[in-house]
């Protein structure tokens, strides 16, 4: 797996506010040929959509 | 099947320990985090019962559960060897080190009784002893690379598959042919195994590295992917006499390497399925298999989850 090139990656997708978006990332991935690790940042970014849905259900206040 | 399990480790030591030590190695299994403790995992000896079941599809008879206690006993053994090598000098560190070996005998002596009633025994053992020895390399390799203090991205990642996923390809692959996979199918189950251990270990190595106290990875200058993830940061602050302070924690936080190394397990994650529905396709029984999975991802979750700190989804 290129963990190298995935640490460059991550490093450049950083906003000068020090965030980082999972969808710049995942474009800049699939635009290096990096499918593989552009999938699994697709499929971090639908866990975090999860969680926050989660987060805002009334029925489940302690998230 | 855990039960089981346990009970199963418990008779190999019992009858086939030395009489002089069965009540240590008892004891040291019954420890936190090892097999006999009610909390302990024992991940190694279910996975090889998970596959056993897929490949028969039906439940685990003596042998499987044999061959489940061997391997589960060489994973206990190599517990010991790391939390050895994770401590500082104390008494019952050389004692401890002849319970890991006395595990190792015990272990093989379980390996040799399932082997017998294996399609082919010879190579089922030579398996159960070579695949174990790529795990003993990458636990080499750790430790060399937390000596050098410099390893890269590449190495990091190298000791971690050859560690943990040389453990899990040597779990998987010796189950599936005690159970009588054939050759496709024992590849397969080897990747998985593979895969699913390296994910655990990510997930470990995420949950550990900026724990509280001195047994942090970060305190300790292990070489995980994430604690060198963070020291190729620009000019990182580094831990003074083995204690994280809050700016350092913080400094690690929002360095990106929780999000790094989550990305990672998703992708090894994405690698475990893909090897489940390839196994399904060739007519496997998976859906214990598909629970195992679930059960390392849902125990990875907290973790995994809180690695998303500073996104922007």
């Amino acid at each position: 797996m290129q963990v190298a090139a995935l640490a460059e990656a991550l490093i450049s997708a950083r906003r000068p506010d020090g965030a980082i978006s999972l969808q710049e990332l995942e474009t800049w991935l699939s635009r290096a040929g990096l499918g593989e690790l552009a999938r699994a940042v697709a499929s971090l970014a639908q866990r975090v959509d999860d969680v926050k849905k989660v987060a805002r259900d009334p029925g489940y206040p302690w998230v | 099947m855990l039960g089981s399990l346990r009970e199963q480790v418990r008779e190999v030591v019992s009858t086939c320990a030395s009489p002089a030590i069965r009540a240590d190695l008892l004891k040291v299994l019954g420890r936190p985090g090892y097999a006999l403790h009610p909390d302990g995992s024992c991940r190694a000896g279910l996975l090889a019962l998970e596959v056993d079941q897929a490949v028969r599809g039906e439940p685990p008879r003596r042998t499987a559960l044999l061959a489940a206690a061997a391997v589960e006993l060489q994973m206990e053994a190599a517990f010991i060897f790391d939390e050895v090598a994770d401590s500082a000098p104390y008494e019952h560190r050389s004692e401890d080190l002849a319970l890991a070996i006395a595990l190792l005998t015990v272990g093989g002596a379980a390996a040799a009784e399932a082997a017998a009633a294996a399609p082919d025994p010879s190579a089922a053992l030579r398996h159960f002893s070579m695949a174990y020895g790529e795990a003993c390399a990458g636990q080499f390799l750790d430790a060399m690379l937390q000596r050098r203090r410099e390893a890269t991205l590449d190495e990091a990642l190298q000791a971690t598959c050859l560690k943990s996923g040389g453990l899990g390809k040597y779990v998987a692959g010796f189950a599936a042919r005690i159970a009588g996979a054939d050759g496709d199918g024992v590849l397969l189950f080897e990747r998985l195994g593979s895969h699913t251990f390296t994910l655990a270990q990510l997930v470990d190595d995420l949950r550990d590295a900026c724990a509280r106290g001195q047994g942090s990875d970060l305190a300790q200058g292990k070489a995980t992917l994430p604690v060198v993830f963070y020291g190729q940061g620009i000019n990182p602050p580094a831990p003074l006499d083995g204690m994280l302070s809050a700016d350092i924690r913080r400094t690690y936080e929002s360095s990106g390497a929780p999000l790094y190394v989550a990305i990672l397990a998703h992708a090894y994650l994405s690698r475990a399925q893909e090897d489940l529905s390839l196994l399904a396709r060739q007519g496997y029984a998976v859906a214990g298999l598909v629970r195992f999975l679930e059960s390392v991802d849902s125990s990875a979750a907290e973790t995994l989850n809180a690695a998303r700190g500073g996104l922007v989804a």
